[in-house]
């Protein structure tokens, strides 16, 4: 198959699932799992979150229970193009939806639009058939003046991220366990009424392989993670101005290979996570579905 | 050793000769609002001793209240008075006057319809607040609320002569100060020292003031804390304010709190989504709020647009602290980092608000008049009487 045609079929594979899911209202998180693609080869990674948070938490733990509906909707498109062996290019474009919708209101309020673009720089230092493949992630986002209505899609907050990745090298690649983590650390420039903001992101992820499909192994895997940062600018929403804080816990279910590139070029993930004891913080469930392409 | 110590020496040993042994004035008088028909007056001594307050009519014989608990904290309640009527009071302890001789007004009845509040915020260091002070004192209003952070860095009790009571003792003696908590006042015990020195009107939700209303003339004021206690849907504050706002039949309905959920600062996004509905469907007219440093006020807001009709929210958070920088909002009518406070006129179906600076300069004003057009509110902008109006200006 030429690399043009299995653009097309990975392409239209990856709109197929967007309408199923947009039909179905399931929804996705934002994908933290770097890969990075053999020199010469695309990536592709789709993914969407519905997050829906049903209180706000703040510092001393106090529930500030809504009392609507508040949901937050993502998607997020990514390609990247390996330039170089373990060195790859990327863009980033996200579609932010956000709605409130409150007993009290003569309607439901809601915002949709571009919150800005990204590009980034993932590289895989380190031989892959080492036991731990590191793989890191250098992002520059730039955001979309901010607005304040109901429900923002953007904040006006450039966003410099690193994220390392630790997961399974080629020795350790078991076709029984599948496992990483990845440590991100964000920066957003202070603007004319906000200070600097900083977080940080701890998310490990690991289980076992469950069945088999379409050749493929289907894995289920939990996923923990902690959150900390110097204010609750959650959603492209400014919640408070202290700093925020929650763990998170969930399930994830891996089905595909994994780096992406290896075929079939398709792998799939859906995960359902929830926020734990959250300070200054939303709180709620978040589903996230991606798929990740690789040709 | 010099000649001026003796004589200093003397000097100190003649005035504790004068005055009553171990006994002085700490703080006080300070009016207080334990409720609608009531007025409370606290004074802290030095030592231990009684409480007596002479009170009567401006033209009318002197009433007593005493107690005989012997307190260094002071507090008598003053009942069955004449709403509305101004009277003279002085405060004594061992049957020896401790100040000079002053002036309350009693809580407005129901039916009164004309009255003057004013609303401060963000009280820090001693110069803006005295000036605020002396202002207020010149002035025919019958009271003051406070948006919160009233005592800096922290609400801690030891600061809150110094930092407070002192700065605003020309007030005080004359008409209470309402406030509500701000994360500053929250950080010693809770907000417990200013839940102790302030007498202030009760909620039936919870055993304490930490939220509460209060009704002056026609006008229905509700006070909330968004500091230290839950305001989410299901909450005791949340019920609390949705049923006193369904029962009330004021024609006029005022909410303040601490940090503001509409600012060309930093808006409180959760008190907005959560609160703002419901001050919409039970037709609040006017909220304040503090917590950023500077003066806004918004167009009126429904349905979280400003539509021209709604809620107007005003920040009043210029009572001393360090201004705090801005960028207008769209639902901006007119913001400006500047000290000071504002002062409320209502006349029957009429509000008028004046922001002042703490020279008393007026420099925004709105009318809100409820008889003009179909039933719906239309805040009417007025032009400012203290300089022409410079929307989003910098003092």
């Amino acid at each position: 198959m030429s690399r043009g045609s299995r653009f097309g079929v990975v392409l239209a594979a990856l709109l197929s699932c967007l309408d199923a899911t947009a039909v179905s209202a399931q929804a996705w998180t934002p994908n933290t799992r770097i890969d990075v693609p053999a020199a010469g080869h695309f990536c592709l990674d789709g993914e969407f979150s519905w997050y829906r948070p049903e209180s706000f938490v703040d510092r001393d733990g106090t529930v500030e229970r809504f009392p609507g509906g508040l949901d937050f909707l993502l998607g997020v498109f990514r390609a990247s193009y390996a330039v170089w062996h373990r060195l790859a290019l990327g863009v980033e474009a996200p579609y932010r939806s956000a709605e409130y919708d409150d007993p009290g209101l003569e309607a439901s309020y809601s915002a949709q639009g571009l919150p800005g673009v990204g590009a980034f720089v993932d590289w895989a230092p380190g031989s892959a058939s080492a036991a731990l493949r590191p793989e890191l992630r250098f992002e520059v986002f730039f955001s979309r003046s901010e607005q304040d209505q109901v429900v923002n899609v953007r904040d006006g907050a450039n966003r410099y991220s690193l994220t390392l990745q630790l997961g399974q090298g080629e020795a350790e690649r078991s076709p029984n366990w599948r496992y990483w983590g990845n440590l991100r650390f964000e920066y957003a420039p202070s603007i004319v009424d906000r200070d600097r903001l900083l977080e940080t992101r701890l998310e490990v992820l690991g289980g076992p392989r469950v069945a088999s499909l379409y050749g493929q192994g289907l894995y289920v895997l939990i996923l923990g993670g902690y959150r900390t940062a110097t204010a609750a600018l959650q959603e492209a929403n400014f919640f408070d101005n202290r700093t925020s804080q929650n763990g998170f816990a969930g399930i994830l279910v891996d089905w595909g290979p994994r780096p992406a590139n290896e075929a079939p070029p398709l792998s799939l993930s859906v995960s359902a996570v929830h926020d734990l004891r959250p300070r200054n913080s939303l709180s709620g469930w978040r589903t996230t579905l991606t798929l990740v392409a690789g040709l | 050793m010099s000649v001026a110590r003796p004589a200093i020496a003397i000097s100190a040993i003649l005035l504790s000769a004068l005055s009553l042994p171990g006994l002085s004035l700490r703080r006080g008088p300070v009016i207080g609002r334990p409720d609608d028909e009531s007025v409370a007056v606290t004074w802290i001594t030095d030592a231990p001793s009684d409480s007596r307050v002479d009170y009567g009519p401006a033209a009318g014989d002197w009433s007593t209240v005493r107690s005989e608990e012997a307190v260094t904290r002071h507090r008598i309640v003053l009942g069955g008075l004449i709403p509305g009527a101004v009277y003279r009071y002085r405060i004594l302890s061992g049957d020896v006057a401790l100040a000079e001789e002053s002036t309350f007004r009693a809580p407005r009845g129901s039916t009164d319809t004309a009255f003057r509040f004013a609303v401060m915020g963000d009280t820090d260091g001693t110069s803006v607040p005295t000036r605020i002070a002396d202002r207020l004192a010149e002035s025919d209003v019958d009271l003051a609320i406070h948006t919160g952070d009233v005592v800096y860095p922290a609400g801690a009790e030891q600061d809150y002569d110094a930092q407070f009571f002192t700065p605003m003792a020309r007030w005080l003696r004359r008409g209470p100060v309402l406030p509500a908590l701000g994360n500053h006042d929250a950080m010693t015990d809770g907000g417990a020292p200013l839940l102790s020195d302030f007498v202030l009107p009760k909620n039936d939700a919870t055993h304490d003031s930490r939220f509460y209303s209060f009704r002056q003339g026609n006008a229905l004021f509700l006070c909330l804390d968004v500091e230290t206690s839950a305001f989410g849907a299901g909450s005791p504050q949340y019920q609390w304010l949705e049923r006193v706002l369904s029962e009330t039949s004021s024609s006029w309905k005022f909410i303040y709190f601490h940090t503001p959920a509409y600012s060309s600062a930093h808006s409180n996004r959760v008190v907005r989504l959560v609160l703002s509905p419901l001050f919409e469907r039970y037709g609040v007219d006017v909220v304040f709020a503090g917590h950023e440093h500077l003066y806004e006020r918004t167009f009126a807001i429904r349905d979280f647009v400003s539509s021209g009709r709604g809620v107007v929210y005003v920040t009043e958070g210029g009572g001393g602290a360090n201004l705090t920088s801005f960028r207008p909002e769209e639902y901006s009518a007119y913001v400006a980092d500047r000290y000071g406070f504002v002062e409320v006129e209502v006349a029957e179906q009429r509000l008028t608000l004046l922001a002042r600076d703490p020279t008393g300069v007026v420099f925004d004003s709105l009318v809100i008049d409820k008889s003009v057009g179909s039933g719906e509110r239309m805040p009417l902008l007025l032009r400012s009487r203290g300089r022409p109006e410079v929307p989003h200006g910098r003092e």
